[in-house]
């Protein structure tokens, strides 16, 4: 009975104004598939594409994913940028954009409406294992001059509640340690080690910087994604003699490797 | 100094308004001041569950525009005398509802209660949002099936990194699970997920679960909350769960499934 009264005055008391923001510039981590070309002849790419998305096709769904180049750079045949896209759109996959190609292939990327994507973001340009174990030393030499390096302090975080459906949890440039549990649909990553004292089963990404000798250690494994550097298995790839045990997670061969202790 | 509950889940039609409702009923038969507040804006309901839709004038929204104040807005429960409801407005403007008005009429209620019930919309959006913000205890209401156990951990994470305690670094919300309309018999049967899966699930403490049950239905037809009923299982699991809310260490009467007898078939029960 109230409601156009109510309404009217709402309208009034919010006239549009220059300064109110239409938007706001915010920092954030988005955990994206690479996909990362290893031939000019994509002949068979639609279909091999399709056969791996259908063994997944709830983790794929929607999923972000850059085009890298860098197995294909050297070559100087013509991709097909238009045949790569909609071979990606039609399994409802969103590419982000292209990285690591030569500056013909990119030019090429970019005439077929795609993004180019920075090389910082990537491991190849980044040599995200090494300046870790080395910044982790020198705090420590360092630490002899200055009392209590709080640097030192900050080569893991530590997280006491549950992480729950929709959360994520990053730990920058350190360890990351979990004394709960990590539900479906949430997600946690490290540029370092993954410790999970509760029930892994939401997705873990460790060496997301592309540090490949990070680990995931868990007391029990139900994850729906691991990852290490890149490389990663969901939860139809993962063995059945494994799940619900207490494994660590690293990479061998560029192969996730899940094993139990 | 009341206490401010939101009653919760992520998913509609779970039975959050039925609990909020039995909760209200519940406190005040137990002799503490209670008010629930109806946060569903557009789709207030709480209002018919406890049979006084028609004597609603004035509702929450009037209150935050100053169009009312606060106790011509409240309406009296007819059976109770500890026992009042704010209705929700009616009003398709969602953002009539603003941050400082529900935290004007959360604290001038602080006032005058011991418990103050927040029964939330559905959905994780504005409505919701408020309801949950200024809490001091959540009861998660989930139904025994694995959507609705993925909405509530989702709103417990919510609880727990958008609420004002979790904002200004206070002691984290209380949490209380309720499992609602739920069925021994397809549980046993494998069709639904246990109070052990869902407490695996989600790990926080069990209030109790209801079971689905007609009565239910036939009290919120009538306007009279479940627990008043006095011979439902669904009315007993309710008081159960408040007593335990209270801090009553009860056994669970209604987890497992048990075949009825001749009689009990016979004369209902
Ligand atoms: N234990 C129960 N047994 C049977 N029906 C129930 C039970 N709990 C709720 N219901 C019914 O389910 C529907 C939704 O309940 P409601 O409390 O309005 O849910 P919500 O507020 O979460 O949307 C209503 O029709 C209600 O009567
Ligand atoms: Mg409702």
């Amino acid at each position: 009975m109230h409601t156009d009264s109510v309404q009217e005055k709402n309208r009034a008391k919010q006239p549009a104004r220059e300064s109110v923001p239409c938007f706001e510039l915010k920092g954030s981590v988005i955990t994206m598939i690479e996909l990362r070309l290893l031939q000019t002849d994509l002949r068979f790419f639609a279909q091999q594409l399709d056969r791996k998305v259908r063994q997944a096709a709830d983790f794929f769904h929607q999923a972000p994913l850059a085009l890298d180049l860098t197995e294909v750079r050297a070559s100087t045949e013509a991709l097909d940028f238009t045949g790569l896209c909609s071979a990606i759109q039609s399994n409802n996959l969103s590419l982000i954009g292209v990285r690591n190609g030569s500056d013909a292939q990119l030019a090429d990327a970019k005439a077929a409406g795609l993004s180019i994507l920075p090389d910082r973001f990537s491991k190849t340009a980044d040599s995200g294992g090494s300046s870790y174990s080395q910044s982790n030393t020198s705090a420590g030499s360092g630490a002899a001059g200055r009392a209590a390096s709080p640097a030192s302090a900050s080569f893991s975080k530590t997280i006491y509640h549950p992480v729950r459906s929709g959360q994520q949890v990053y730990a920058k440039n350190s360890d990351l340690v979990i004394l709960n549990s990590v539900s479906p649909g949430a997600e946690v990553i490290a540029d370092g080690h993954i410790h999970v004292y509760g029930m892994l089963r939401g997705r873990a990404i460790a060496g997301a910087h592309g540090d490949e000798s990070a680990r995931i250690f868990c007391r029990n494994l139900e994850a729906e994604l691991i990852s290490i550097a890149g490389y990663y298995r969901v939860i139809e790839e993962i063995e059945s003699q494994v799940k619900n045990q207490s494994v660590q997670i690293y990479l061998k061969d560029q192969r996730v490797t899940i094993e139990k202790f | 100094m009341a206490k401010i509950v939101v009653v919760t889940s992520g998913k509609g039609g779970v039975g959050k308004t039925t609990t909020s409702a039995a909760f209200g009923a519940g406190l005040a038969l137990k002799g503490y001041r209670t008010v629930v507040v109806d946060f569903d804006i557009g789709l207030r309901n709480l209002d018919l569950i406890m049979g006084c839709e028609r004597r609603v004038v004035y509702d929450f929204v009037n209150v935050i525009q100053g169009d009312a104040n606060i106790n011509q807005a409240l309406i009296k429960a007819k059976q109770l005398d500890n026992l009042y409801i704010l209705p929700a407005s009616q009003t398709k403007d969602k953002d009539a509802l603003t941050q400082e008005g529900v935290e004007m009429i959360l604290e001038s209620l602080r006032e005058t209660f011991d418990y103050v019930i927040c029964d939330s919309p559905a959905g994780i959006e504005r409505g919701a949002y408020f309801a949950m913000y200024f809490a001091d205890e959540a009861i998660i209401v989930t139904n025994p099936e694995v959507s609705s156990v993925r909405d509530s951990d989702r709103i417990l994470g919510i609880l727990a990194s958008k609420s004002k305690r979790s904002v200004e670094n206070m002691e984290p919300i209380k949490e209380h699970l309720l499992l609602a309309r739920y069925n021994p018999k397809r549980v046993k049967d494998g069709d639904m997920l246990s109070v052990e899966d869902v407490q695996d699930l989600l790990d926080i403490p069990l209030l109790g679960a209801v079971p689905e049950s007609e009565a239910v239905l036939m009290a919120s037809n009538r306007g009279v909350p479940v627990v008043l009923d006095g011979k439902s299982d669904a009315g007993d699991a309710y008081t159960d769960a408040v007593a335990r809310f209270l801090g009553e260490d009860l056994p669970h009467r209604f987890l497992h499934y048990q075949k009825k007898g001749f009689f009990s078939r016979l004369f209902g029960s």
